[in-house]
């Protein structure tokens, strides 16, 4: 359903942004926009493209022909590779080296886990949401108002982190103030849920997947070419200019701050099972078998592209040295035949791997890497594949949180009524709540790493979905009053932790020292939902909860093999 | 006429009386007095409103065919005014007209709003044909058991003729003379005997009306009924073809018939004992249908009467071709469109058989060909898609019938897609009926509270976009639109998928939007938008299929824009936002945001 209309919208934002840089009187980089636009128009016109054949009365039912396993591996591996995780992961390497590759470990490492513990479960239970799943047996109300506020928690940070993304993408494209890009941002991602253009995006994933790798082994090769295929010289020079010298080479983070490193990895792994719209890609496949495929062929796209991201990282901190113009306030000297990039006003100071010195911040390493190693034209393509992904994505969070907010929260525990089509309309405001609150939360949060963000979505994710999610399904004695404290206890941890740590206290808060160092919460709020949940379902002697347990029996029984209690045939 | 004397006149006429002393004058200030002869076409009838004064003007429509008589004070069809009306009229006498420009008409009914919504509502009724509820009144007279005639020579006493009839119980009497009938009825003893203190031994010939009106048993129910309401008359009197009186056909008959009408009309089918009495039947299918629909009676109830005939057809088929073994063990079974009660004009085979496991027979095979090529000879042209009885994957057994709906659920492509489609829509018509009440049971088990399924299954129903851009105006192909991608399809298909998740044993789509209005899925306004707005597009397409299969082309689901009038244009856009509603609907129930 990719339509007429989203071209339309797109020709109109470029409007917009064309206006707003007028406004800005900047000089920008024309070739890489044109592209970003041509990209941009190309991508939507195949979609559109692909929509309008039809002739026989087979084509009428084209669009439910499910997918194959292969293509679901490039959608999932499109979801993953989000903006965010291309942009601020290449920006973790960037600064850090070695310690960025935690999380692209931690990401990969979540794969099989929810392969194996939850996605053929899930698919056999036919239940494609957090709720529908943990309700098949524990109470409709409880259980629908618990998912509302983990999965908006969830879809909070996720959409932070997004939005961060894209505002500084605009804003080092264009040349726009980041608040700008930030509200038009916004105001697209609004426009393009609210006006039905957000359908068909297993497709766009799918291009976007294709073009997004096809795009960093470009770079990773050019770079490699650079260094005549000698990792060795690659990570040499990287480690003679970075300004931390050779920690880069080195698991820092984890020698100097294990419980943060543990933590975070704890969040990678089990939060990717609780985000609702990797769980929903499993539904997209029409059966067992290829769930299992799509998960395979993921796994391998997204390691494969890690390792790009993690050439990309090391090859911009080897290359940027030729390039003083991508910095702020800084000049290119030679000090005994080396390049450095130093502060303009103190050249002692190596602004290689420095977080703030990058136009547009570290989360720009990417682009500007296309840049250097294929020219503004290029940089435009990579712009604009990393647009239509955080557009995509983004879109995606909003309408899972509007559809949360009106179902769970709305239909189930306010109004307790059935009544879909005044859902529909709860809905539909619902999109534009979210989608202004996204772009305010965008505003505070613009100096984090977007990964870092993502961080701390699947620290939610791990601390609430996962937890109730895994015992619902395997664990008889689970109830709902257990699965409801227990779960909202490991949230408020999350929270409070999240918000006491350096990234807020500090950050946003702007307070000198932080409460606590630890910077992922993970470690403590999934144990806290673990162990409560688990204590307190077993002291559980109520009415409900015997009915929760005597559910189990049919629910395992469906879960484990796909048949309803009723519905089993010969064959 | 003076002045005052056409004020008055159009004043007694009633959307004229809404009009303002100062609108009237305007009107008569433009009008002009016309005289035709007999058997002239009224020219200019798209720049003139005409009012006949004097005289019987036919109204015809553009293929033709007579629709409407006019008489004194009648005003040309009001559609005219709409400027969505392509019908021609014609003098059947001497005529005085008055007329006066439309586009002065025009312009007052901007003004006044009470003429105007009159004037809409009547072109609406006559859009959406509200006319007739009755779908039945396509029978031949003679299908129809008709009232005896009580027939009493002109000079027996009115005493004697109405002692005939009370011991009859009829309300009326026929009279003959020599030279041909008359009528006497209850109405005419009260009046002309009772009321004139006439003697009761008198003749009756001498009260009796000679000016009767008859008709011929083979002519159809509402051609009687349309006679009737010429004349003004309750009854008229039937003849067969050698010009025997053989009954009364009395209007009150005719109503008490409208509560079992399926019952006398599949008559017909059930009397026929050989193929050609039922080709003849299955032929007139057609024009039946044209009849109908000019006779404004609503889309959905002549759909479910094509297929209630057509069932009658294949049921009456089957009985006769299949042998004792084949009728005892197996159930045959129709689909898709034609399950859904949904046919109207090309009748495809779309038919399936459902054995007894365990049972098979070396007859089936040739069995199944004769069926289908009876069927063709009846008219009934092949399944394109091959959904046909001589196909072994649509005749097997019940639980090969299982296990394929096992493979639809679990592999999903577009092919099982279709196939699933097609064989929920299934409704069983002759043998063993209790087959496919099992089968349909399956398909409920299987895939009722399967979402996951369900989702994929629905989203078809989003597959085309709803030809409406985004400020409201059509989005047509070469001037054209598509009615069955932009509306017929996602209505049917959603509402389908609707019917399996609540596992609704109803067939039809209309019946399935009510009863998920029941179940309070839909609110019942919504129902009702979405009953009105499928009926709307249903209708648009069958009468340019009409128009297409007079025109020798081959009907197809499209309808150029041009082809509308501005209301239609208005009540399809307003179809289309209701489509997209629904689209609305199917989307959120079904999270079709997700899965795509």
């Amino acid at each position: 359903m990719i339509s007429r209309f989203s071209l339309i919208m797109w020709l109109v934002s470029a409007g917009v942004i064309g206006l707003a840089f007028a406004a800005e009187g900047k000089t920008v980089n024309f070739v890489a926009i044109a592209m970003f636009f041509l990209f941009v128009i190309a991508t939507l016109g195949i979609t559109y493209w692909a929509a309008k054949k039809t002739r026989t009365a087979k084509d009428f039912y084209t669009a439910g022909g499910g997918i194959t396993g292969f293509q679901n591996g490039l959608a999932l591996a499109g979801d993953f590779m989000s903006a965010a995780s291309f942009l601020g992961i290449a920006g973790l390497v960037y600064t850090s080296g070695y310690d960025g590759l935690l999380y692209s470990i931690g990401f990969l490492v979540g794969w099989p886990i929810v392969m194996f513990l939850l996605s053929e479960p899930l698919r056999n239970l036919g239940k494609y949401t957090f709720a529908d799943v943990t309700s098949f047996r524990l109470e409709q109300t409880r259980i629908r108002l618990l998912a509302a506020i983990g999965s908006l928690s969830v879809i909070t940070f996720y959409l932070i982190a997004q939005m961060v993304g894209a505002g500084k993408l605009i804003q080092l494209l264009f040349g726009i103030p980041y608040l700008y890009s930030v509200i038009i941002v916004g105001a697209l991602m609004i426009t393009y849920v609210a006006f039905g253009g957000m359908l068909a995006t297993t497709w766009i994933q799918i291009i976007k997947a294709i073009l997004l790798l096809g795009g960093a082994t470009f770079m990773a090769i050019m770079v490699l070419i650079h260094f005549g295929f000698s990792f060795g010289d690659l990570f040499q020079t990287a480690v003679q200019n970075h300004s931390k010298g050779e920690s880069i080479m080195a698991p820092g983070g984890l020698v100097s701050d294990p419980l943060n490193a543990i933590s975070l990895g704890l969040a990678l792994m089990f939060g990717t099972a609780g985000l609702p719209h990797i769980l929903m890609r499993f539904f997209t496949v029409p059966n067992a078998k290829e769930a299992r495929k799509s998960v395979f062929f993921a796994t391998g796209f997204i390691g494969y592209f890690y390792i790009l991201t993690f050439i990309i990282g090391f090859g911009a901190i080897a290359l940027f040295v030729q390039h003083p113009e991508f910095f702020v306030n800084a000049k290119q000297i030679i000090v005994d035949n080396v390049p450095k990039i130093v502060d303009a006003a103190d050249e002692s100071k190596n602004l290689i791997g420095d977080k703030k010195a990058l136009q547009g911040g570290e989360n720009m390493a990417a682009v500007l890497l296309a840049n250097a190693v294929g020219g503004p034209a290029f940089m435009g393509f990579i712009s604009a594949v990393a647009f239509a992904t955080i557009l995509a994505v983004v879109a995606g969070l909003t309408l899972a949180g509007a559809s949360t907010l009106s179902h769970d929260l709305y239909a189930n525990v306010i109004a307790k009524t059935k009544d879909e089509q005044k859902e529909i309309q709860v809905s539909k405001i619902a999109t534009f709540v979210i989608g202004i609150l996204a772009i305010i939360l965008g505003i505070v949060f613009e100096k984090q790493n977007v990964a870092f963000m993502v961080g701390l979505a699947f620290a939610i994710a791990a601390s609430v979905n996962f937890p109730i999610l895994l015992l619902s399904i395997y664990w008889r004695n689970l109830t709902t009053t257990g699965a409801f404290w227990g779960a909202l206890a490991g949230l408020i941890v999350a929270l409070v932790l999240i918000v006491i740590s350096p990234t807020v206290w500090v950050d946003v808060f702007k307070n000198p020292e932080p409460i606590i160092k630890l910077k992922n919460p993970a470690i403590f709020s999934m144990a806290t939902t673990f162990i409560l949940t688990i204590l307190i379902s077993k002291i559980d002697n109520s009415k409900r909860a015997q009915e929760d347990r005597e559910g189990f029996e049919t629910q395992y029984f469906r879960s484990q093999t796909g048949i309803g209690a009723e519905g089993a045939v010969k064959h | 006429m003076s002045i005052a004397d056409i004020t008055l006149f159009l004043k007694s006429i009633y959307p004229f009386e809404l009009l303002s002393e100062h609108q009237i004058n305007q009107i008569v200030e433009n009008i002009e007095v016309v005289y035709h002869r007999e058997n002239q076409k009224v020219e200019d009838t798209d720049t003139y409103l005409y009012v006949v004064l004097k005289g019987v003007v036919i109204e015809k429509d553009p293929e033709g065919r007579d629709v409407n008589y006019l008489g004194e004070k009648d005003i040309f069809d009001y559609r005219k005014i709409m400027n969505s009306s392509q019908n021609e009229f014609f003098t059947a006498d001497e005529t005085v007209f008055y007329r006066v420009p439309l586009a002065i008409v025009r312009s007052i009914k901007e003004e006044n709003q009470e003429f105007s919504r009159y004037i809409e509502k009547s072109t609406r009724e006559k859009l959406s044909s509200l006319a007739s509820e009755s779908p039945y009144l396509f029978a031949r007279i003679k299908d129809i058991p008709l009232q005896k005639p009580l027939i009493v020579s002109g000079e027996i006493s009115i005493w004697i003729a109405v002692k005939r009839m009370t011991e009859e119980m009829a309300k009326s009497i026929v009279v003959r003379f020599e030279d041909g009938y008359g009528i006497v009825t209850d109405t005419d003893l009260r009046k002309k005997v009772i009321l004139a203190r006439k003697s009761v031994d008198d003749p009756i010939g001498e009260i009796a009306n000679r000016n009767i009106v008859s008709v011929k048993n083979s002519d159809f129910l509402f051609d009687g009924i349309i006679t009737m309401m010429k004349y003004g008359i309750k009854r008229v009197i039937v003849k067969d073809d050698e010009d025997n009186l053989v009954g009364i056909l009395n209007e009150l008959d005719i109503l008490t018939q409208h509560s079992n009408q399926p019952q006398f009309l599949a008559l017909r089918v059930e009397k026929s004992k050989s193929l050609e009495d039922i080709k003849l039947i299955s032929e007139s299918m057609v024009n039946t249908v044209r009849i109908l629909h000019r006779e404004g009676i609503r889309t959905r109830h002549i759909m479910k009467f094509v297929s209630e005939i057509n069932q009658k057809i294949f049921r009456k088929l089957f009985e006769i071709l299949a042998p004792e073994d084949i009728r005892e063990n197996t159930c045959l079974i129709i689909m898709g469109s034609e399950g859904r009660e949904e046919q109207i004009l090309k009748t495809d085979q779309d038919n399936g058989l459902l054995l007894k496991d365990g049972f098979n027979s070396p007859l089936l095979e040739d069995f199944s060909r004769e069926f289908k090529e009876a069927l063709k000879k009846l008219g009934y042209p092949e399944c394109k898609g091959d959904v046909m009885i001589t196909n072994p994957y649509w005749r097997k057994s019940l639980s090969d019938y299982k296990r394929s709906i096992f493979d639809y659920v679990n592999h999903i492509n577009p092919d099982n897609m279709l196939k699933l489609a097609i064989l929920v829509d299934l409704k069983s018509v002759a043998g063993e009926s209790e087959l496919a009440q099992e089968l349909k049971e399956f398909i409920f088990e299987q895939i009722s509270d399967n979402r996951t399924f369900l989702s994929w299954f629905a989203l078809p129903t989003i597959q085309f976009k709803t030809p409406l851009n985004i400020f409201g105006g059509f989005e047509a192909v070469k001037g054209e639109i598509d009615l069955k991608k932009g509306g017929i399809f996602p209505i049917i298909h959603g509402v389908r998928a609707l019917s399996v998740e609540y596992k609704l044993r109803e067939t039809n789509t209309f019946s399935r939007i009510k009863e998920l209005s029941k179940l309070q899925i839909f609110r019942q306004e919504f129902a009702g938008e979405l009953i009105e707005s499928l009926e709307f597009m249903l209708t648009l397409r069958l009468r340019e299929s009409l128009r297409k299969i007079e025109a020798k082309k081959i009907p197809d689901d499209h309808v150029g824009i041009n082809k509308l009038s501005n209301l239609e244009k208005d009540l399809l856009k307003e179809s289309f936002r209701v489509v997209n509603r629904f689209k609305d609907f199917i989307v959120n129930h079904y999270k079709l945001n997700y899965i795509t």
